[in-house]
């Protein structure tokens, strides 16, 4: 527009700067170089050990589990919501899994339970208005408790069909990638190819002026925390054919890594910046990482240290640079 | 006349919240083809009407009647769907959206599915080509300009094809040339047979673009006339006129010496230098529209704000470069507008809330001696409603509460109260306890700067009134005798530029 016509690559930042899809992922577009940079580092560090096939394919049958929920918190996240239900929902999942009853009628009593959690959640903190944190850590209790009930201890028997899918390989690559591949598309698809992305982004911006453009921004709410439930019932039906038994404590260390994986990504916890492709870089930042310091020979604890260093990092790096219109 | 059946009618339309009726059998009528100005004082119910138009409020009672028939809004997109367009003063679009995905927000295509990407951007290209505005449809609509995201708001009308547009003070944030922009805009949707509904406090706009004007007042119609037969003056005694309820004490007989002398003033909200004094025993009061800097001046002179330059003089000393903290020790208090938000912590005692002001001058572990003779004391003058001091101020009503923070003042010592809407949500016999209060605080030897919405509670409360407009003091006039059209006068801009 200006007179004196700029360079060709300050135009093209200019246009990047001004157009709304990139404003959006901004954020993953800092996430996938920090990403390059972690690769480039690991091949100088541990370049054997990290890039053998053996140790990429155990990766991703690690990372299968909070991939599924961290894209499931993102759009929790992308509402203006939270969801610290999700590790208890895993455990729960693989509870139910492991139950005495027939494969056609406890894999989806599973999914209904996920999807009734989901369901109580968005109620609970858009109609009652309880704040999210409270409300998902109370939910997050009961939940749990339900899934010591139903299985005390570790045990029991995953339904076959679960086990086939969960553990092996296809083609050469491992089940796990498979339910990553899945995961992703699916999270993609709906966020970018369908209406209900723009209307997510529209409510978790501003929920009153979404709503005055006729959206129902009450409906998109509850529903994030139903994808959110229903993702961590597949990281739970994961998990269990993985294992092929049940374990009622299996998702308690997941609940927070999904917030951790969402916001690496570039997902604002304030809503209606991000999405899941901003996620896959950050589930793979702490995959890799955890990956990398166990290669390194670094203590396990140390990792803990780094997580949430990683995660104020990342809060106050894609903190919004402007407020509102 | 207009023989036809009117686009739109309205009638008898109702709604409160609460205890407080915002608007009574209201009626409206729009013709097609016809630009209509809504007009009224702060408060008399004009964004509430627009509110019930557009489905974002549900009425009490009433109907709504588009080419004959009765619609009913549950939802702001029922009131789309029927061709009536919004274009409120705080936009609803997301800034966080490209303009064609705001343009598309909350819409299906004909076969009631999403419309696709690339239908989307031809379709918005193409409304916004019909207002000859070049946006790429792509750009995020943060990164546009006011007048600009107005100019989207509007296309969202077009795009819907909407047959009623309402205008909420389109004016309020545009820069000139766009209002020149906007206006041609607006002809040209009225001569495409829509109907205008605008909203505003411009006088010289409402005569320059419309042609019927409908006055309201207290939330009721008072009546429509075509704007070429009536005159400035009319609409504001329109406006205006109501008796004033003897609810207010009799005036200072004669005011003391100066007591906050205010020289130039200037800091970083209100560029404009500003100069006032304040006498002992006077309540000097702040007219002015909406928004046109009186709470700027209040926060300066109480401190939040960082004066740049001038001079503030409090009983000899000056205080201009004091923090908040050290010019309410010094004696000056202030009185927030939001009670609940910024005045008064509501889980606490009255006691506790009485005493904030006072303890905040001393050291944290300090001793105040005497406090609950003092407050007590306090409690009996100003007649605070409450069994005893430890009674939670949450159960209290809101002129108790505004009793409450009064009495902090008077316990801390202060001289100057800096009194933001002191009877905002308070009934009417609270209304005349708090007007006495406030005497008797000034009579004290002390002074009182209030600001109020309402111009008949300036007039009969205070001793000296300053009109402020667009950040500068424009007319200062005694109480006594002043009347809401003289003010009214010098507070609109629209009217002297008529005059000139």
């Amino acid at each position: 527009m200006s007179a004196a016509s700029p360079s060709a690559p300050r135009r093209l930042l200019a246009r990047f700067r001004q157009d709304a899809f990139w404003y959006r992922q901004r954020g993953a577009a800092l996430s996938f170089a920090i990403l390059a940079l972690m690769l480039a580092a690991l091949s100088v560090i541990v370049p054997q050990s990290f890039y053998s096939g053996t140790n990429l394919s155990n990766l991703a049958g690690q990372l299968a589990p909070l991939f599924l929920v961290s894209l499931g918190q993102t759009f929790v996240l992308l509402g203006a919501g939270f969801d610290l239900s999700v590790g208890a929902v895993i455990s729960l999942t693989s509870a139910i899994l492991t139950l005495d009853l027939a494969d056609p009628v406890k894999i989806p009593l599973a999914f209904a339970a996920a999807a009734t959690v989901g369901l109580a959640n968005g109620m609970g903190c858009v109609y009652l208005r309880v704040h999210p944190i409270i409300m998902t850590l109370a939910t997050s209790s009961i939940v749990q408790g339900i899934a010591l009930i139903l299985l005390p201890t570790p045990g029991g028997v995953a339904p076959r069909a679960l086990v086939g899918l969960a553990s092996g390989s296809f083609l050469g690559l491992p089940a796990g990638f498979y339910w990553i591949v899945a995961g992703v598309v699916a999270a993609i698809w709906l966020m970018h190819g369908t209406g209900y992305g723009v209307k997510l982004y529209a409510t978790g911006q501003n929920p009153q002026a979404a709503w005055i453009s006729g959206i129902a921004a009450p409906k998109i709410r509850v529903s994030t925390y139903v994808i959110s439930s229903l993702a961590a019932a597949l990281a739970g039906a994961y998990l269990t054919g993985r294992l092929a038994s049940g374990d009622p404590n299996v998702g308690s260390a997941l609940g927070l890594d999904s917030v951790l994986g969402a916001a690496l990504g570039g997902t604002l916890l304030s809503g209606g910046v991000g999405g899941p492709i901003g996620t896959i870089a950050g589930v793979l930042i702490i995959g890799i990482l955890n990956n990398g310091l166990n290669l390194a020979g670094v203590s396990p604890y140390y990792q803990f240290v780094v997580k949430g260093t990683m995660l104020i990092a990342a809060v106050s790096l894609f903190r919004r640079r402007e407020a509102g219109l | 006349m207009v023989a036809a059946t009117p686009l739109i009618q309205v009638e008898g339309l109702s709604k409160s919240f609460g205890p407080v009726k915002a608007l009574r059998d209201m009626q409206l009528v729009g013709h097609a083809g016809k630009v209509h100005a809504v007009m009224g004082e702060n408060g008399a119910g004009k964004s509430t009407l627009m509110k019930l138009l557009s489905g974002v409020f549900r009425p009490d009672a009433g109907t709504i009647r588009l080419r004959g028939e009765t619609v009913q809004f549950n939802h702001p997109s029922d009131a789309h769907h029927a061709g009536i367009s919004t274009i409120f003063q705080e936009f609803s679009l997301l800034p966080n959206l490209s303009v064609a995905e705001n343009l598309f927000l909350g819409r299906t295509g004909e076969n009631g599915r999403a419309v696709g990407r690339g239908e989307m951007k031809a379709r918005t290209v193409a409304a916004l080509a019909a207002l000859d505005l070049r946006i790429d449809p792509d750009r995020r609509v943060g990164a546009l300009s006011v007048g600009q995201q107005q100019m989207i708001e509007i296309a969202k009308g077009v795009l819907a094809d909407a047959s009623v547009f309402i205008f909420d003070e389109p004016t309020a944030a545009l820069a000139s040339h766009e209002v020149q922009t906007l206006f041609a805009l607006i002809r040209r949707l009225a001569g495409e047979g829509k109907v205008i509904f605008y909203i505003s406090h411009r006088l010289s706009e409402i005569f320059a673009i419309c042609d019927d004007i409908t006055i309201m007042k207290d939330g009721a119609f008072v009546r429509c006339v075509p704007a070429a037969e009536t005159d400035v003056d009319e609409v504001i005694q329109g406006m205006v006129g109501r008796p004033i309820e003897e609810l207010f004490e009799p005036r200072a007989a004669q005011p003391g010496p100066v007591l906050l002398a205010a020289k130039d003033l200037r800091g970083e909200a209100s560029p404009h230098p500003l100069s006032l004094e304040i006498r002992e025993g006077e309540i000097v009061g702040i007219a002015g529209l909406e928004g046109q800097g009186q709470q700027e001046l209040m926060r300066l002179l109480a401190g939040f704000d960082k004066a740049d330059g001038g001079s503030l003089v409090l009983g000899g000393n000056a205080i201009e470069g004091h923090s908040e903290r050290r010019r309410m020790a010094a004696g000056i208090g202030f009185v927030p507008e939001s009670r609940k938000d910024d005045g008064l912590f509501l889980s606490l005692d009255i006691g506790a809330n009485m005493a904030t002001a006072a303890i905040a001058r001393r050291g944290i572990l300090s001793w105040v001696p005497g406090m609950r003779q003092q407050v007590g004391g306090i409690m009996k003058d100003l007649a605070v409603k409450a069994p005893d001091a430890r009674t939670a101020v949450v159960d209290l009503s809101g002129g108790n509460q505004q009793k409450v923070v009064l009495g902090r003042w008077l316990l801390a010592g202060a001289r100057i109260l800096l009194c933001e809407e002191p009877t905002r949500g308070v009934d009417v016999g609270a209304k005349r306890e708090i007007y006495r209060q406030l005497r008797q605080f000034a009579a004290g030897g002390r002074g009182i700067l209030v600001t109020s919405r309402e111009l008949p509670e300036l007039i009969g409360l205070c001793d000296r009134l300053l009109v402020i407009r667009d950040g500068r003091i424009v007319a200062e006039v005694p109480a006594e005798g002043a009347t809401e059209s003289e003010l009214l006068r010098a507070a609109l801009p629209a009217v002297e530029s008529q005059a000139a």
